[in-house]
């Protein structure tokens, strides 16, 4: 099963974005705001779109925008990989496999690093152009202890470092958080504060503490599990990825075997890079709080994917 | 002999009034079932108590190994014996014994009878019961007990729906021991070793994370003693754990609601068994949550009642109340704390709760100070940093965050974060007490 709700945000502060950006960034004083855009028709990218095809709205007012061409950005990943005991034997051997293809997928301008979470969060690789480095950590992973997904989460969206393009934080998990200090809502507040995307990807036995029918009939009910999710976010934490990636306007794919991650992961740093990224400031907003955004291709039938907003 | 037709035997014989006597015994038996046994099962009950009083004999060397350190082997031995007859063995031991205690008194306290030649008391002549099952005495019977319990704890061991069945039926021979040990010497049923042997059970099943199973088999006991601090912190233990760890629990409850099961048993080990035509799994989810901090404040308020200064129920009480949302009481009850000469792992984890009822009420200067001094106390901390981290976040200050996790990453792996352990219930290892314990089946 897999839903998809590809898109992101960049804000940008104009004068201190430089210096800003070398930094973890929760919130922002930001003058311009980037949107990185997902559209499809069906299951295919549509090209060729101008600013003038797409109509957004911040806080439900309507922004003048221009589309930025983001194939010169270099794209920053930053693998977050749950390596708690669960995942060992043939998954974490399908995970590092799944993690050497990203790296291989890499230009060389794109960079990334590799954060490790059982019940220890651990930067197993930083920031780095350099493929080798990625690998070796990527040799050096190993499954054990319990799971500390929140806290993983809120240290990948945080640890810009010195990512110097888009940032995407592919995290993957095949369980409950059974570890973390941070609560649920502590993470979806970083998530609605931060510039970075989330993919999500899970084995769908993060619902099946009670059976694989139990599971298929949760994935079913998914819209039902964010309203309770929303209700409660402590009683029902097993959505916190799905919400962070709808909320940064990443991706949360479920599948039922690690032997998928590969091919997911593949296909995921592709549909990162046909994207649009436009460009706004925002005149008529609130200052301060929560934006909402709304995007949407004038005159024509598409699936568009935006992140839901910014806090500011 | 099938494990059916023993097991009515050794009901028989559990009921029969006479139980050493099958020249009358079984006749009685044969009344109170209205005449129906024959003749055959006369002679099966004969032999089924040949053979009880032969293992009743063998199993007196069994405790005496066990007494004398040998427990391997006598688990071993006591696993050949199939359930129903241990039962039986109990139940004999405890005819036996009786009958010696009785016999004993009728020297002491009726010579004259005695001189005459008519049996008081006894209700079988010694002569008729085996010199080997003879050698019982009632103080081996709380050993007898012990290794029953020792078989429990194997059982647990395995972790398993299979073990834990086996468990709970090696408990009940173990009960049956030490309630007729207490019947035969009248002594305070205080000093019945049972409920000690169940805490460390309860701790053994805290420490594979079956909580549910905690409860159902030490809930009962704490309800009986609320003064027994180490069973109601146990007890309180299991509750919190239950409510940190909601995820299978809350999921199970979405899905007999996605279903719309009008009757769907959810758990074995779980006090929400049955869900009757839930729309949402909010309400009971919440239920669930509210029932368990509840008993969790009333297990540690229980504890705290006989032991104040106990700092594992004070830590845990200021934790359900912040889950209770009560922090002002939390905050009362873990401040002090930061000034009494505690462990590192207390000192840890009573600056992490109280940091977070700092940082609700936006007091994120002084949750940072305090959250500063967790990651001093316990340099491995890992909430500590992140929390930190997150703090900082909270205040705006995104290079402080970034620093509190650049700490996280340097920091030291070990020992473990005491918040993840705690999370588990992971907080003593009842090594001693086990030791206790077998020292007293020694005795």
């Amino acid at each position: 099963v897999t839903v998809r709700f590809s898109a992101a945000v960049l804000i940008l502060a104009s004068a201190a974005a430089v210096a800003a950006w070398q930094q973890p960034r929760f919130s922002s004083g930001a003058e311009a705001v980037q949107v990185d855009v997902e559209v499809r028709s069906g299951n295919r990218p549509v090209a060729g779109l101008t600013a003038s095809d797409f109509e957004l709205r911040d806080s439900g007012v309507p922004q003048t925008i221009r589309v930025v061409s983001f194939e010169s950005v270099p794209v920053s990943i930053m693998l977050a990989l749950d390596v708690s005991s669960s995942v060992k034997g043939e998954a974490i051997a399908h995970l590092e496999d799944a993690a050497r293809a990203v790296v291989r997928a890499l230009t060389p301008q794109d960079e990334a690093a590799l954060l490790a979470f059982s019940e220890r969060v651990s930067l197993k690789s930083a920031w780095t152009r350099d493929r080798d480095v990625l690998m070796r950590a990527i040799d050096r992973l190993e499954a054990s202890g319990a799971t500390a997904l929140h806290d993983g989460l809120f240290t990948a969206m945080s640890l810009r470092g010195d990512a110097s393009g888009r940032i995407l934080v592919l995290a993957f998990t095949d369980g409950l958080d059974t570890a973390s200090w941070l609560e649920p809502t502590a993470v979806l507040d970083a998530a609605r504060s931060t510039d970075v995307l989330v993919y999500g990807v899970s084995v769908a036995s993060s619902f099946t503490a009670h059976g694989a029918n139990e599971s298929a009939i949760m994935l079913r009910q998914r819209p039902a599990l964010h309203r309770w999710f929303d209700t409660d976010p402590t009683l029902f934490p097993h959505m916190l990825l799905e919400k962070v990636a709808d909320t940064t306007g990443g991706e949360m794919v479920y599948l039922n075997t690690t032997r998928d991650l590969t091919a997911t992961f593949t296909s995921i740093i592709a549909g990162f890079k046909q994207r649009y990224l436009i460009a706004y400031t925002p005149t008529g907003a609130p200052a301060k709080g929560w934006h909402p955004i709304e995007v949407r291709v004038k005159g024509r039938r598409a699936d568009v994917r935006a992140r839901r907003g910014y806090s500011r | 002999m099938g494990t059916t037709r023993a097991f009515v035997l050794a009901i028989v014989w559990l009921v029969a009034p006479l139980p050493l006597r099958p020249d009358t015994d079984a006749g009685g038996v044969e009344n109170r079932r209205g005449g129906m046994a024959g003749a055959s099962q006369d002679q099966s009950q004969e032999e089924f108590q040949k053979r009880i009083l032969r293992l009743v004999g063998e199993h007196y060397d069994t405790v005496t190994l066990y007494r004398q350190g040998q427990i391997d082997l006598a688990l071993q031995r006591l696993s050949t014996i199939p359930n129903v007859e241990q039962v039986s063995i109990v139940t004999a031991v405890y005819a036996i014994v009786k009958q010696k205690k009785e016999e004993m008194r009728a020297l002491a306290g009726a010579p004259s009878a005695a001189r005459r030649g008519t049996p008081q008391t006894a209700e079988r002549p010694a002569n008729q019961t085996p010199a080997s099952a003879r050698r019982w005495t009632v103080d081996l019977m709380p050993a007898a007990g012990a290794l029953q319990m020792e078989a429990a704890i194997m059982a647990t061991r395995r972790h398993n729906e299979e073990g834990y069945q086996e468990a709970a039926r090696q408990m009940s021979v173990a009960d049956l021991w030490f309630e007729k040990h207490l019947e035969l010497t009248e002594a305070d049923p205080k000093t019945n070793p049972a409920r000690r042997w169940k805490l460390v059970m309860g701790l053994m099943m805290m420490s594979r994370g079956a909580f549910g199973r905690v409860v159902s088999l030490l809930g009962p006991e704490c309800e009986k003693a609320p003064d027994d601090v180490a069973l109601q912190i146990a007890c309180g233990s299991a509750h919190e754990a239950i409510v940190m760890l909601p995820g299978d629990v809350t999921l199970a409850l979405a899905g007999a609601t996605a279903r719309r099961v009008p009757e769907h048993d959810l758990f074995d080990d779980s006090r929400i068994t049955r869900v009757r035509g839930v729309e949402s799994p909010v309400a009971p989810a919440r239920a669930m949550r509210d029932g368990n901090l509840k008993r969790a404040r009333q297990a540690f308020e229980s504890a705290l009642k006989s032991d104040p200064r106990n700092v594992e129920a004070r830590i845990r009480l200021g934790s359900v109340r912040l889950m209770e949302r009560d922090d002002t009481r939390a905050v009362s009850l873990l401040s002090p704390l930061l000034l009494e000469p505690v462990g590192a792992r207390e000192a840890y984890l009573a600056r992490l709760f109280l940091s977070r009822a700092r940082a609700r009420a936006k007091q994120f200067d002084e949750a940072a100070r305090i959250l500063d001094q967790a990651a001093r106390v316990m340099p491995s901390g890992q909430s500590a940093y992140v929390g930190l981290a997150h703090v900082q976040t909270q205040k705006g200050d995104s290079r402080a965050a970034a620093d509190a996790l650049q700490r996280m990453l340097m920091a030291p792996r070990e020992p473990d974060d005491p918040w993840v352990t705690y999370r588990f219930a992971q907080y003593w290892v009842p090594d001693t007490l086990i030791r206790e314990l077998r020292a007293e089946a020694r005795r």
